[in-house]
């Protein structure tokens, strides 16, 4: 396949070259600084996470071992029943997903509101107040950043065990979540359609209703089954922490050494993780046509 | 001459010594790191301040290094001597069984701690508030119960197997038997309402986790002033439970065995302030105990295992 | 507008019936379309007030709640690291090395792995089948567990707490380099392939460049939200803060979570601003804005 193209004579090639040769230099310059400074951070932080590669090396088959120790024994035998055995409390495990899975849908359907109400309050173009605008961002952030676990934690002190605290701590993360993920939606919007619906007559709200939502709801949707996603995961994580659902199932086994549990819940919470995932995506492209993006 | 003499005499002392001393250091060129694992009672920065002293102790009756690892439950110190990464753990008695299981026999108790009044061991406990009207646990028939964490002896495991043998099965016998995670969050659950009555260890009237809080100033009355133990009362109190043991591999070198029992049980002696700093000075010594001293615990967590698959 | 508008509520009766004959899609959706999205609202909401009811949440409770998390966040100020600031300072050093060397190592690993999970590079659709779905199993998975199984492999402490978040990092980042690798241009692949240049070349030089800075900008992005789960992996052990966090809030020692809470919070926003500052050098503001 190899043809050459027809190449410039020397006297136009030679200041291109150099120029080339020299934006190259720079770039090339800026590069290996960039990766000196992050080989003396990598090294730094290798230091401070006490990195043994050799405590690695010799662990590895543990690694191994651990699926190993998990996973039941399945003969093909006795196939049916060895899976009866394994799955022994199937109904029991799949009532606590269910659990779980409500806690995501309600934490994801409250926080996506709270999101959607303040979404447009943080965003540039149509909120001129900059005080207002940067109490709204800093809400968000705050939402956003303060570990969902640890809300968990003082909500199941504040409101007890169960899955209550879990569906408040991932409302709250999540409307930080989404709020900033949406207004940021909203700042790339036609500002057309708003500048004529005020033009028109149209309040602040109504300006919004008929001028922004129809433009955003797809994406809006597709961020917020997104998010779902990640709260299912997130869900199971907070059951942890005694708010309830297959996570708290999950960890008790994992304390007890019940072994076979643990894979038959990994194994429940793995496929349910992917079907939501697959559902959801489907539900995406179906609303934008497009690949929406992955996290 | 005396001089040459000398020089002979240490000379030839020190050619005997060195297979001796070789031999007393074969196990440090195979660990060169001795591993210790504690589960906090407390905060996690207390507990290293609480065993800083000690470590250092071990490190110089071992001659070795000795590095302190705190982890947050039993499992993780469990599941590091099963893979032998961890060499030295303290489990309730509960869990020693739980870990003498998984590891196949390899984790073995050694050491225990004696009380100030020479017993060994200690009970599991349900407290109410004294202004409670419950008087004993049939009182609390319904009510709510605030337990500690699945693999705790004295606040899940004990109170589970006893009452069950006494016919109160908590599950049913109260309305929620509710898994707190901690010894203080029990209590805690329990002076704020959220349960009636909370299991916790006991020693003796001056020395259990109720002591412990008070003595911190963690439980205030709703109005601000700080609680006293009689406003706490007691209304079952399990059979003596075996000391929470210190546990090694087994399959260490039978000299590094002794070296690090015998640091243990002299340490009261050799290093007293090192010693005490680990229970505030409750605790007058180690003492040696061995598997046998718990094999009703291996039966406890059976039992409680097919407790377990009957519910589901 | 140099006349005052008309409000279009100021407009005659028939200019707006006729408005409304020829458009009437602007002025309501077809029939079908509004049962179905009636459906999907009543839908929605009845389960979620199944929800509530199953959860046994009531509005009595929540006030309640509400009054005890008052005096909670009262008991918390002023927040107080009491004498264990060194300690946390310290943890707080490991989360960060967590979080960096867990990103980093993700990300190299990685590429490799987009590679072959993107279609445009490895033809064959079994194996973009099958990588796709490891990755998925791997990211199905969540970072406390893979906690608790590389704790098992290399024991308590930090290390387990970066090959935790190197491996579900994989996971997520194998599946996005894979789809910006397969989102990219075929043109400069064709380009380099036309002028004489090898496969790898025109993945070097045709797809490399043109993904480059989305991959980038994707990284610091997940550096940012790994430092936080780095905070909260120290709650099994995996080092990091999130022991000392889940021990003081058991203890209910109120102003020494606060003072951790405000640490993570300070860092959190650094890393933040510095991952934004670097992702705007890199894009520019449109295509930095990301999920």
């Amino acid at each position: 396949m190899a043809k050459t193209l027809a190449i410039l004579p020397p006297a136009q090639l030679a200041p291109l070259a150099d120029g080339y040769r020299a934006a190259m230099a720079v770039k090339r310059r800026w590069t290996i600084g960039g990766l000196v400074l992050l080989a003396v951070f990598a090294l730094l932080s290798a230091w401070a996470g006490q990195v043994d590669l050799a405590k690695f090396w010799t662990g590895l088959p543990r690694f191994a071992s651990y699926f190993h120790d998990i996973l039941p024994r399945l003969r093909i035998e006795t196939f049916a029943a060895d899976m009866a055995e394994w799955f022994w409390n199937f109904d029991g495990w799949l009532a606590l997903l269910w659990d779980t899975l409500l806690v995501a849908y309600v934490g994801t359907l409250a926080g996506a509101m709270v999101g959607f109400v303040l979404c447009f309050l943080a965003s540039a173009n149509l909120t001129k107040s900059t005080p207002l605008r940067f109490f709204a961002r800093r809400s968000l952030e705050f939402c956003r950043t303060f570990p969902e676990i640890v809300f968990a934690l003082m909500f199941v002190y504040a409101f007890g065990f169960g899955p209550m605290p879990g569906v408040l701590a991932i409302a709250i993360h999540t409307a930080g979540a989404l709020g900033k993920q949406f207004s940021e939606v909203v700042e790339n919007v036609d500002m057309h359609p708003v500048e004529g619906l005020t033009a028109s007559g149209a309040n602040y709200v109504e300006a919004i209703r008929f001028g922004v939502v129809p433009q955003v709801l797809s994406n809006f949707v597709s961020y917020s089954l997104l998010r779902f996603e990640i709260n299912v995961r997130g869900a199971t994580v907070l059951g942890f922490v005694g708010a309830g659902g297959i996570g708290k199932e999950l960890i008790s086994s994992i304390r007890q050494f019940y072994y076979a549990d643990v894979s038959a819940i990994l194994v429940i919470i793995v496929g349910t993780v992917f079907l939501i995932d697959w559902l959801t995506e489907m539900l995406r492209h179906r609303l934008l046509g497009i690949e929406g993006d992955a996290r | 001459m005396i001089k040459r003499r000398s020089i002979l005499a240490s000379t030839a002392g020190l050619l005997l010594a060195v297979p001796f001393a070789a031999n007393a250091q074969d196990w440090k060129a195979k660990y060169p790191e001795i591993v210790m694992a504690i589960v906090p009672a407390e905060n996690a920065g207390g507990v290293v301040d609480r065993f800083g002293p000690f470590v250092k102790y071990l490190e110089k009756e071992l001659g070795t290094k000795v590095t302190l690892r705190v982890a947050n439950d039993y499992t993780a110190v469990i599941e590091g001597q099963k893979n032998r990464q961890i060499h030295i753990g303290f489990y309730g008695p509960g869990s020693y069984a739980r870990a003498y299981a998984v590891s196949g026999g390899n984790t073995v108790a050694f050491g225990t701690t004696q009380n100030q009044d020479g017993s060994i061991g200690y009970y599991s406990v349900v407290y109410v508030k004294a202004d409670s009207p419950y008087k004993n646990l049939d009182d609390l028939k319904g009510k709510k119960l605030g337990l500690v964490d699945v693999e705790s002896t004295s606040g899940y495991k004990a109170p589970v197997f006893f009452m069950n043998r006494e016919g109160k099965a908590p599950d049913k016998f109260f309305s929620v038997a509710q898994v707190t995670g901690s010894h203080e969050n029990a209590v805690l659950a329990m002076t704020q309402g959220t349960v009636d009555a909370a299991t916790n260890w006991w020693n003796s009237d001056t020395d259990s986790n109720l002591t412990r809080m008070i003595t911190k100033g963690m439980l205030k009355k709703p109005d601000g002033s700080p609680m006293k133990y009689e406003d706490f009362r007691v209304v079952w109190k399990s059979p003596l439970l075996a000391g929470s043991p210190f546990a090694y591999l087994n399959d260490m070198p039978d000299d590094l065995k002794k070296a690090i029992a015998d640091a243990f049980y002299n340490a009261n002696k050799k290093d007293k302030a090192a010693f005490d700093k680990l229970s505030d000075g409750k605790d007058l010594a180690f003492v040696p105990v061995g598997h046998k001293d718990y094999l009703e615990f291996i039966e406890l967590n059976k039992y409680l295992e097919e407790l377990r698959r009957k519910k589901g | 507008m140099s006349e005052p508008a008309r409000t279009i509520r100021g407009l005659g009766e028939a200019d707006r019936s006729e408005l409304k004959r020829r458009y009437p899609q602007a002025f309501q959706a077809p029939v079908a379309e509004r049962w179905f999205s009636l459906a999907i609202v009543v839908g929605g909401a009845a389960l979620a007030i199944y929800t509530l009811w199953r959860f046994g949440f009531s509005p009595a409770k929540f006030v309640d709640g509400l009054d005890k998390l008052g005096i909670v966040v009262v008991l918390m100020m002023p927040p107080d690291p009491g004498s264990q600031l060194w300690h946390y300072a310290s943890a707080l050093a490991e989360t960060l090395a967590i979080a960096f060397l867990g990103t980093l190592g993700a990300a190299i690993l990685a590429l490799p792995m987009g590679m072959l999970a993107a279609k445009n590079v490895v033809a064959n659709r079994i194996l973009h089948f099958a990588s796709r779905r490891f990755l998925d199993t791997i990211r199905g998975v969540d970072t406390l567990i893979w906690a608790l199984i590389w704790i098992n492999v290399v024991g308590l402490g930090p290390f387990a707490g970066i090959l935790a978040i190197m491996t579900s990092d994989f996971g997520s980042f194998g599946k996005l380099f894979s789809e910006a690798i397969e989102a990219s241009d075929r043109k400069p692949v064709d380009g380099v392939l036309s002028a004489g240049g090898s496969d790898l070349h025109s993945f070097r030089f045709g797809i490399l460049p043109q993904v480059m800075p989305v991959l980038m900008s994707q990284v610091l992005y997940y550096f940012e939200s790994n430092t936080r789960s780095a905070t909260i992996i120290g709650i099994v052990g995996a080092g990091g803060i999130g022991l000392y966090l889940a021990n003081e809030i058991a203890q209910a020692e109120w102003q020494r979570v606060a003072f951790i809470i405000l640490m993570i919070l300070v860092t959190v926003s650094v890393i933040d601003w510095v991952s934004s500052r670097l992702r705007l050098a890199m894009i520019g503001r449109r295509a930095g804005a990301t999920a």
